[in-house]
């Protein structure tokens, strides 16, 4: 099934009729027709699913540390993660079991549990590539430990890992269901670090290649994002690609970035609109530049050197300058809300669970952020967790699995 | 109801009708002066409930005390298990309950008479041995209720430090190792006494289920991996890893009591079994002193903390399916 849907249609979870002959002769009576639903998104493929997939509503991200005690180990945590993945997000059913045995899954969608879009997305940290596996030389040339930038205030126990699993489905259940499977059958070779999940609205307004959804501060963010399905602009940037000066194993993988960054919402909602809107460059109820009409109008800095219109700090100029020079720096975004009780001051903790993915994280996140460092929105957020990763090339065929092109490099090593 | 035991009462007085021990509980002062003059609350102390996860569904026998009628055999034993082997097992077990149980008495005998004579150094030293035959028996001693909360209760399940209700075991450790002293704690190792000869006496006439006995293998360990690995139990001490050692211990117990009976049924899962046990042995191994015990729990380092609880994610997984590999 094409995934050429508008995100709405996409979050409807459509249920396509596959049966004998052409559409208008189906009737009931026709017992060889039987409904499939279409929430399935394919597992095999050059990249992994997750990245460029479609939007959905709940996102669960879970950093783990590896515990395998040999690279054999190794190998056995990545070919049942492989496996798991590809059974949860098939949707299926559980196989019964004796009642003295502790039953195969949680059973929290019973017996039967849908594919609901379910995509789990594998990364790994820098940190795997030390001495424990022999990998310190298969590391991904610009992976490393995600730094401090100025503004952040990084917790420990939100910040790093070995591996990332990002789970995206449209519901919370459907994410957490996968993730109780996967920790179970991981037992004794992985530990889980830090996690965290987050939400968004299907956008009312759909366009035909992307979302925009608003954020916790009620502006439209994502606007200029990249296009998933443009598939050369994907080649260009964000899989790696043959003869990049990265390891042979990476080519079709990418750089994933994730940010936890807090809002600082109560005060936010403090701030006079102007200030608002002269922050992040954009009109709050429109999404539009400032100065123009349409949220997809695409500003000509050129004609407001000064920043009179929209100012030279303001967000969305940092981030995206709209120049030649700068369209290398573009990366694919994937955002969702967190929101998560309430912190010592007695405020809310909220704001946005921040994903990008790139061929390079030089030249796309760090870029972009050393842009931004010092903008005025920084009074108003707080970077506190997240990391680097290097999402996995794909599982091309039935019997290959996640991360076995790493593994035999280091074989043949 | 909430009871307020009064401190210098103890737990209250046992009086023994046949085996089964009554408590006859001192009214709370906030009751009526008019019920206060009736005669007292009776209470079953060896009541199961809230404390642990005890003994759901197995037989609560106590008539009959040791070597009464054998357990009820489930229908749906292995086949390859005789019904006598399984009851065989559950005699070895109920004899190792009974003699940790002594264990735990004699030492904490020792424990509560150093605290009573001031000896703090002496108390200090004597604290962590002396939980250690509780620790291992601990699904069968904090499947009593009343006591688990008396004896074995942290500060986090009442008021505050100076709750009276905060007895036993961790209120003695708060003043030898928080504050130093044995001033004032007096009242608290005689009644930790008191409590354990009453648990004693419940457990002397209880009959275990096998049932429960196969389930006590896996409920050590979710102990260990829930509670024990954060260092929140021996706080004041920081004798975690004696703790952390005994509940192992009192798991492997019971996989060795039944090591004929897995080996016949799935060799294989007891291969990981013991593999995993292995595993979690040897880190403790590593903070295990010379002459005996173990080093601070403050010296844990991430990684082992990190071994530690991959190791035992694996044993309870595995732990968890003795039920279906025996049949009970």
């Amino acid at each position: 099934m094409s995934l050429h849907l508008g995100r709405r249609q996409f979050l409807g979870g459509m249920v396509t009729l596959v049966g004998v002959g052409v559409m208008g002769a189906f009737s009931l009576n026709q017992a060889q027709a039987k409904t499939v639903p279409s929430d399935v998104i394919p597992f095999l493929g050059p990249h992994q699913a997750g990245i460029t997939t479609p939007d959905v509503a709940s996102a669960l991200v879970v950093a783990l540390d590896v515990t395998a005690r040999s690279t054999e180990e190794l190998q056995k945590l990545f070919q049942i993660l492989t496996q798991r993945i590809e059974f949860l997000t098939a949707g299926g059913t559980w196989p019964p079991l004796e009642p003295k045995y502790p039953p195969t899954g949680s059973g929290i969608f019973g017996p039967e549990f849908p594919a609901d879009y379910l995509t789990v997305t594998v990364g790994v940290g820098a940190s795997l590539f030390d001495d424990r596996y022999g990998l310190v030389a298969q590391k991904p040339i610009h992976l490393k430990q995600m730094p401090n930038f100025p503004n952040d205030r990084l917790d420990p126990h939100l910040c790093h890992g070995d591996l990332l699993l990002q789970f995206c489905s449209n519901h919370n259940e459907t994410n957490i269901h996968a993730l109780r499977d996967i920790l179970k059958q991981l037992a004794g070779l992985v530990v889980l670090r830090w996690q965290i999940s987050g939400f968004q609205q299907p956008d009312a307004d759909p366009h035909p290649h992307r979302t925009t959804v608003r954020n916790l501060m009620g502006f439209k963010d994502g606007t200029a994002n990249l296009d998933p399905q443009d598939k050369n602009l994907m080649n260009h940037l964000v899989w790696v690609q043959r003869n990049s000066g990265e390891p042979a194993w990476a080519v079709g993988g990418t750089y994933q970035v994730v940010r936890v960054i807090r809002m600082f919402v109560e005060f936010w909602d403090r701030t006079a609109l102007e200030e608002q809107e002269e922050i992040f460059g954009r009109s709050r109820d429109s999404g539009a530049p400032l100065g123009y009409k349409h949220e997809e109008d695409i500003p000509n800095y050129s004609q407001d050197p000064q920043g009179n219109i929209i100012a030279l700090d303001a967000h969305i100029r940092l981030a995206n300058p709209r120049t030649s020079a700068t369209e290398a720096n573009r990366i694919l975004r994937k955002g969702f809300h967190y929101s998560r009780g309430v912190d010592k001051a007695g405020q809310l903790d909220m704001g946005l669970l921040f994903m990008a993915f790139q061929q390079d994280l030089e030249r796309g996140f760090e870029t972009v952020q050393n842009r931004l460092n010092g903008e005025p929105l920084e009074e108003y957020i707080k970077p506190i967790g997240g990391g680097y990763f290097f999402a996995l090339p794909g599982v091309p065929t039935k019997n290959s699995y996640l991360g076995q092109p790493l593994l035999m490099a280091l074989v043949r090593s | 109801m909430t009871r307020k035991t009064k401190l210098w009462l103890g737990v209250g007085t046992y009086v023994l009708t046949g085996i089964t021990p009554v408590l006859q509980l001192p009214l709370d002062a906030a009751l009526s002066p008019a019920m206060a003059q009736s005669a007292p609350v009776v209470v079953d102390p060896c009541r199961k409930g809230l404390g642990g996860e005890g003994s759901r569904g197995g037989s609560e026998g106590g008539e009959g005390g040791e070597g009464g009628t054998s357990a009820s055999q489930p229908a749906t034993l292995n086949p390859a298990i005789q019904p006598q082997e399984l009851q065989q097992a559950v005699d070895q077990y109920k004899a190792y309950v009974l003699a940790e149980t002594n264990r735990l008495l004699t030492d904490s005998q020792v424990f509560t008479e150093r605290v009573m004579a001031g000896d703090l150094a002496g108390a200090q030293a004597m604290y962590a041995p002396s939980r250690l035959g509780w620790e291992r028996i601990e699904p069968i001693a904090e499947s009593f209720a009343e006591f688990d909360r008396s004896i074995d209760a942290r500060v986090d399940d009442f008021k505050g430090e100076d709750d009276p209700e905060f007895t036993g075991f961790h209120r003695i450790e708060m003043g030898l190792f928080k504050y130093n002293t044995t001033k004032g704690y007096e009242g608290f190792a005689q009644k930790l006494m008191t409590d354990l000869e009453g648990l004693k006496t419940c457990i002397v006439a209880l009959e275990i289920d096998p049932r429960d006995m196969v389930r006590g293998t896996s409920e050590l360990i979710e102990e260990v991996a829930q509670g024990k690995i954060t260092g929140e139990e021996e706080r004041y001490s920081r004798t975690d890893f004696w703790a952390f050692q005994a509940n192992v211990e009192g798991s492997q117990k019971i996989v060795e009591i039944l090591r004929p009976l897995i080996q016949r049924v799935n060799p294989t899962i007891l291969g990981e079994i013991d593999q995993d046990f292995a595993a979690v042995n040897q880190v403790l191994a590593k903070y295990a002193l010379p002459g005996g015990g173990f080093k601070s729990y403050d010296q844990l380092t991430p990684q082992d903390k990190q071994r530690l609880q991959a190791d035992l994610a694996r044993l309870a997984e595995n732990l968890a399916k003795l039920r279906g590999v025996i049949g009970v």
